[in-house]
């Protein structure tokens, strides 16, 4: 078991020392854990698929005990987002719960290059598939119901990107009545 | 509000400390009052009546005596806001407006709230934290599509009605305009909220314009997608309508600060959570389990639906009563005292932070060896009252959008228009433990040694 500060920075350092978006912590933070991470965190389900309370304090303590810095940064149409960047008491981590740092490392760089709703709708299909307890669970597999949920995002590219990053994490999506 | 003569009738009605007078049908437009009979006759099943006994604010009225309105009263408050938000719509779109689809949305409005249960997110906080994880939005669509007076009434009118309300509680993200109704920043839960909350707890801040609000309505699109940009239909605000957009944010982060996350309010609803995680522990595997409500859902392995819907404040309070008596001291406790009243008192450490790191971090870990610490509930929690949302995605329709010139060619995020919006946006972070009086000089003077 890991406590959410040193999930939040070891994240961050683990991807090269800069992370941008709050939404794309939370959802590596979840895959990563589920990847053999076994962080001990409590993810729920969430608007925007699987989030974890504890890693928003996690942030919060590690901004305030200057191991990383919060940017916010305005983009396109005036919307301000957050750069998370590893400051200087950040430290090196040797692991991220119980994954090596390399593997943790190799695991997050699979990640590089996908969107955040791509990573979303993955959490999202293995959050409903193994943890979250929703009625129809035995006959509707969690692709269908992440369909459902999420309607818009869920184009079939998307979906697709989705299940690859599932396969390529070793997280396939396999359909609960399968 | 009986049901027996509805067919001799041309209308019901209710009055609403909100709105006034709540009509249902006698509108004089046949597909409206349809809507209305299927609503009326929704509102007097069983499951429905059971909002009845589940108060809105929880324990609010501990702070705010008045605010003991029911989440009932609150969901005919949003039908009918939902009616006067599909009037928009239907005034916009002209003939292209959907009445099937209205009817679905009004529907779904009514019923977004029936699958509450007591003390709504602290019981469903506990009920994750000993397995049992479903919220009330998943209840509420099995109590739509499951074996229900709710789901009897829907099927009596179109079979498939309980499947497209069902999908609709479920979606995460408005799919057309009509979604935005029950999910958007002016969605129909909100809207009466607010005005509802505000009048029951007595506070005098916060005041909307609500009719100025809706007539500066608009329906339109904006462009959102990084990769692939399309248009999404939005509701958004005319130029006339940014100052009511203002004060309806300003509203609603008031009452999270000032309502909402009250340190005596949080403080009884950190100690119902403690309570009932420990009964779900203490008495798993005891008979007394299986014949008391609150016990035998939280520690069932696999809870029905029938065991849900017999969960009510009632049975919460029923319970409180049986568990002071409890030989658990820890249980009896805090039950007594929830009952009485005497509430645990609040340490708020603040959010400052130190030179040797982040104040309640250090705060926390120094209450670790202090006797008078050994009960002591904390709270952390961080509230954004205006959320940032990109365009890179369809969260971009959980923006406020605007349009500040009339000659603009789409709405843009009111962050780029409202200097009061820009405050908004910051996260405050709620900080605070929680003790017996008795305890509570060894805190601070645990708290002023560590600042």
């Amino acid at each position: 078991m890991m406590n959410a500060e040193e999930v939040a920075v070891g994240l961050i350092v683990l991807n090269g020392g800069k992370l941008v978006g709050r939404t794309r912590i939370q959802k590596q933070a979840y895959l990563l854990h589920r990847c053999g991470g076994n962080f001990g965190l409590q993810f729920t389900y969430h608007r925007y698929g699987p989030y974890c309370f504890e890693l928003v304090g996690g942030l919060n303590d590690a901004r305030a005990e200057g191991r990383i810095e919060v940017e916010e940064e305005i983009g396109r149409h005036g919307v301000a987002y957050a750069i998370f960047r590893s400051g200087e008491r950040a430290g090196i981590p040797q692991c991220l719960g119980d994954l090596e740092a390399d593997g943790a490392r190799n695991l997050l760089n699979k990640m590089k290059g996908i969107s955040d709703i791509v990573l979303e709708l993955a959490a999202t299909i293995v959050f409903l598939r193994d943890e979250w307890d929703y009625f129809g669970k035995d006959r509707i597999d969690p692709e269908e119901e992440t369909r459902k949920r999420k309607p818009l995002k869920s184009t079939d590219e998307r979906i697709s990107a989705a299940r690859k990053l599932l396969q390529e994490l070793g997280l396939n999506s396999v359909p609960a009545n399968a | 509000m009986g049901i027996e003569s509805e067919h001799s009738r041309k209308s019901f009605r209710i009055r609403d400390p909100i709105h006034g007078l709540i009509r249902f049908g006698g509108s004089g437009h046949e597909h409206r009052d349809r809507t209305d009979l299927i609503a009326w006759r929704l509102l007097n099943t069983k499951e429905f009546q059971r909002l009845r006994r589940i108060r809105q604010l929880g324990f609010s009225d501990l702070v705010f005596p008045g605010a003991t309105h029911s989440r009932l009263a609150h969901s005919i408050g949003v039908y009918h806001m939902a009616r006067r938000l599909a009037d928009v719509i239907a005034q916009r779109k002209g003939s292209e407006h959907n009445e099937d689809r209205e009817r679905v949305v009004l529907l779904a409005a009514l019923l977004h709230d029936v699958g509450h249960g007591p003390f709504s997110h602290v019981f469903e906080a506990v009920g994750e934290a000993v397995g049992i994880r479903r919220r009330h939005e998943e209840w509420s669509a099995e109590i739509v599509r499951g074996e229900t007076g709710i789901n009897k009434v829907l099927r009596d009118e179109c079979e498939r009605l309980p499947g497209q309300i069902e999908i609709l509680l479920k979606e995460n993200e408005p799919k057309d305009i009509y979604g935005a109704i029950v999910s958007s920043q002016f969605d129909a839960d909100r809207l009466d909220y607010i005005l509802r909350d505000r009048l029951m707890t007595g506070v005098d801040f916060g005041h909307i314009d609500l009719d100025w609000l809706l007539d500066c309505l608009e329906v339109g699109t904006v462009t959102i997608g990084e990769d692939k940009p399309h248009e999404a239909p939005c509701l958004y605000l005319g130029p006339k309508g940014v100052q009511v957009a203002e004060e309806y944010l300003e509203a609603r982060s008031r009452l999270y600060r000032m309502v909402y996350m009250h340190k005596t309010t949080r403080a009884a609803e950190r100690m119902l959570g403690e309570l009932l995680r420990r009964v779900a522990e203490k008495f798993a595997d005891l008979p007394f389990a299986q014949s008391e409500p609150v016990a035998r859902y939280l520690v069932s392995e696999a809870p029905t639906l029938r065991s849900y819907l017999a969960l009510d404040d009632s049975t919460v309070w029923a319970a409180l009563s049986i568990y002071s008596g409890c030989s658990d001291p820890r249980i009896s406790e805090l039950a007594t005292r929830l009952m009485e009243r005497r509430l645990y008192k609040c340490v708020d450490v603040g959010t400052k932070d130190t030179e040797g790191g982040n104040l309640f971090s250090r705060f926390r870990l120094a209450l670790g060896n202090l006797d008078a610490a050994s009960h002591c509930l904390f709270d952390d929690a961080t509230v954004v009252p205006y959320k940032w949302y990109n365009f890179e995605d369809e969260s971009a329709l959980n923006k406020v959008l605007v349009k500040s010139q009339n000659d603009m060619p789409e709405p843009e995020d009111i962050l780029n228009v409202s200097e009061i919006v820009e405050v908004l946006k910051k996260e405050r972070r709620i900080q605070r433990a929680y003790v017996p009086r008795a305890n509570i000089e060894a805190l601070r003077r645990t708290l002023e040694e560590v600042k």
